[in-house]
């Protein structure tokens, strides 16, 4: 190491010295550190968790996804469009798939049915009770464990009266409970059959949608094929229904505005939470003031050049810096984990609690850690610099007195 | 070097505090004086006379409104910041009180100024050892200043103003509210490290230290209004 290198790691590692002889300006800068970087950290964090989730869910799901439109609508698909869509060259498999909201409970809690033919259930969906319903069963529903406690069901539990139609009130029964936290957006999910998601909600013969699952390379082709469809089933009384086909592109750039947008919103409120949160830090990095004169004073009367005591107070701050962005992001990691990021979650995720009481996806990528440090070390700095600036310009005489 | 020229000179040397406002006062008033090299010098007069206000100029502490300092042949007013802190790299202060770095240990306090000079903490940690033997203070080479007594924390602090090996030692009422004991060891050292050849410049009400200068200057209302030097 050359002299003056290792002349400056000296003088820096006097930061130490400086923020241990403060230890209140120092504690309470980064508190204030804290408070300010903690809930953008977690944010951040369960933003790219749930984006995550949102990635694996489309990779592993259908390359597209066929429904009806009408009157510039989405509307359900007849499932005699099934077996035509299976004829196109280059298609593997359709699953039809209805999907559509129910009320349960006295708190009339909203939950959403999905229904699947046997088989057809996502792989993340793990049973951790009783087993999923029979193919073509009638009545047997599985509900997500989140739900079940809140509505204090268990496996055999009847659920009155769950629908009624023409066909008369029925019950359903609960099969099996299946881990309702990965993903995050099937904590009020309840599957069943197709059948039994027919009956309750009265339409026989039609899905909400198709998923269609291609051979590779031929997902553009088919996609073409659909749209050429002249009809999807046979015309009725309204005409012929065309196809509106969306693709696993369409559905990533969907999520990546749904999520940069919210991420957006909450990187601008963070923002400005920060900009109030400036005047803030410069006031604690400011405190003991005058004893940071009369310090000052002692080391310029000693022999230190404003230049080197500026590296000291540097140093002062960037060890504050880390020190705040670190423990913002170990408590960020606490929040999201053992609290279940009570309060943050829901900004992302629409319809979830504000305690959602479920584990909640988070990754704390790099990034955000680096820009957390970065910003507090900007704020840390200017504030404690401009404190050192001004002492170590003053007379040593007059900071003495 | 000139061994024959004065290692200090004022000329003419006024500062006024608090200038242009209804505060503005002076502390000191066209003081010219010279202080050989190898002197015992000694400022005495009352309260506010200026004695402290001589010696932050004559250290570059503080800058003078008008008239000049000449330090070893250098106008320090004439020179950079810079330059005046590598000036002050040349001269040991012991200042009232003995102001210190609380919750850092003697040894440390004491060689402070030699971290921006790049030394080692070994090699500071020995030479604060030495410097404190030197004074009496081995004893406390770890310990805060915040434990010691005032003898002692004055007796620190001229270990800290020796670090560099000074060619000037300005001392502000070194002795002031200390015991006849603590006064009198204090005296003892800054008559050891005049002999040793370093020039001392200090500011006292002290008829012990006084006795000891070999030139005196006194001050009263910022005015120079006596001078005598010790024949022989």
């Amino acid at each position: 190491m050359s002299a003056p290198t290792g002349t400056l790691l000296g003088i820096a590692r006097t930061g130490v010295d400086a923020a241990r002889l403060h230890p209140l300006r120092t504690a309470v800068t980064v508190a204030c550190l804290v408070a300010i970087l903690l809930p953008f950290v977690a944010g951040l964090g369960v933003s790219r968790g749930l984006r995550d989730q949102a990635d694996d869910s489309i990779r592993f799901g259908g390359d597209l996804y066929v429904a009806g439109r009408r009157l510039g609508r989405d509307v359900p698909v007849p499932l005699e469009a099934v077996e035509q869509i299976r004829a196109i060259h280059g298609v593997t498999d359709v699953v039809p798939r209805i999907v559509g909201e129910v009320r349960l409970g006295a708190d009339a809690l909203s939950a959403v049915l999905v229904g699947v033919p046997g088989g057809g259930l996502p792989s993340t969906t793990a049973i951790v009770e009783g087993k999923f319903f029979d193919p073509g069963s009638r009545g047997e529903i599985v509900v997500g464990a989140r739900l079940a406690e809140r509505l204090g069901l268990r496996v055999g539990a009847k659920i009155p009266p769950f629908h009624r139609n023409d066909a008369g009130e029925r019950v359903s029964t609960v099969v099996g409970i299946f881990r309702s936290d990965l993903p995050i957006w099937e904590a009020n999910l309840i599957f069943a059959s197709l059948e039994t998601a027919e009956g309750v909600f009265g339409q026989g013969g039609l899905a909400s949608s198709l998923v269609v699952s291609c051979a590779p390379g031929d997902v553009d082709v088919v996609r073409r094929a659909i749209l050429r469809l002249a009809s999807l089933g046979t015309a009725d009384v309204h005409g012929p229904l065309l196809a509106r086909v969306t693709t696993r592109d369409d559905l990533e750039a969907l999520l990546s505005r749904g999520l940069l947008h919210r991420e957006g919103i909450f990187d601008t409120l963070f923002l400005l939470a920060f900009a109030l949160g400036i005047p803030l830090i410069l006031v604690t990095s400011g405190i003991g003031l005058s004893d940071r004169r009369r310090e000052t004073a002692l080391l310029k009367a000693t022999g230190w050049q404003t230049d080197e005591i500026l590296v000291r107070s540097l140093a002062e701050s960037l060890l504050v810096s880390v020190a705040g962005a670190s423990i913002a992001i170990l408590l960020a990691s606490a929040w999201l984990g053992a609290l279940k990021g009570v309060g943050v979650a829901s900004v992302f995720l629409s319809g979830l609690d504000a305690a959602p009481g479920v584990a909640i996806p988070f990754r704390l990528t790099p990034v955000p850690a680096l820009l957390a440090f970065v910003l507090s070390f900007v704020v840390v700095a200017t504030g404690s610099l401009v404190a050192s600036w001004r002492a170590a310009s003053a007379s040593p005489a007059e900071a003495m007195r | 070097m000139n061994a024959g020229a004065a290692f200090i000179e004022t000329r003419a040397l006024s500062r006024r505090y608090d200038a242009g406002t209804t505060r503005a006062h002076d502390a000191l008033v066209d003081v010219t004086l010279t202080i050989q090299r190898g002197a015992f010098a000694v400022v005495t007069g009352p309260s506010g006379g200026g004695k402290t206000t001589l010696l932050s100029l004559v250290g570059a502490l503080d800058r003078a409104t008008s008239g000049q300092v000449i330090f070893d042949g250098t106008d320090l007013g004439a020179i950079s910041e810079a330059e005046r802190t590598r000036a002050r790299r040349r001269i040991g202060f012991v200042f009232q009180g003995s102001p210190m770095l609380r919750g850092l240990a003697a040894w440390e306090n004491v060689t402070y100024p030699l971290i921006p000079l790049g030394v080692s903490a070994r090699a500071r940690r020995a030479r604060a050892e030495e410097l404190l033997t030197r004074v009496g203070l081995a004893r406390m080479l770890d310990s805060p200043p915040e434990t010691a007594s005032g003898g002692e924390l004055q007796r620190i602090g001229i270990a800290r103003a020796l670090v560099g090996s000074p060619d000037l030692v300005l001392a502000d009422e070194p002795t002031s509210s200390l015991d006849r004991r603590s006064a009198d060891a204090v005296t003892k050292l800054l008559q050891e490290i005049h002999a040793s050849g370093t020039t001392v410049l200090v500011a006292t009400h002290d008829p012990h230290l006084v006795g000891l200068a070999t030139v005196k200057f006194e001050l009263d209302d910022g005015k120079l209004v006596s001078r005598s030097a010790k024949l022989g």
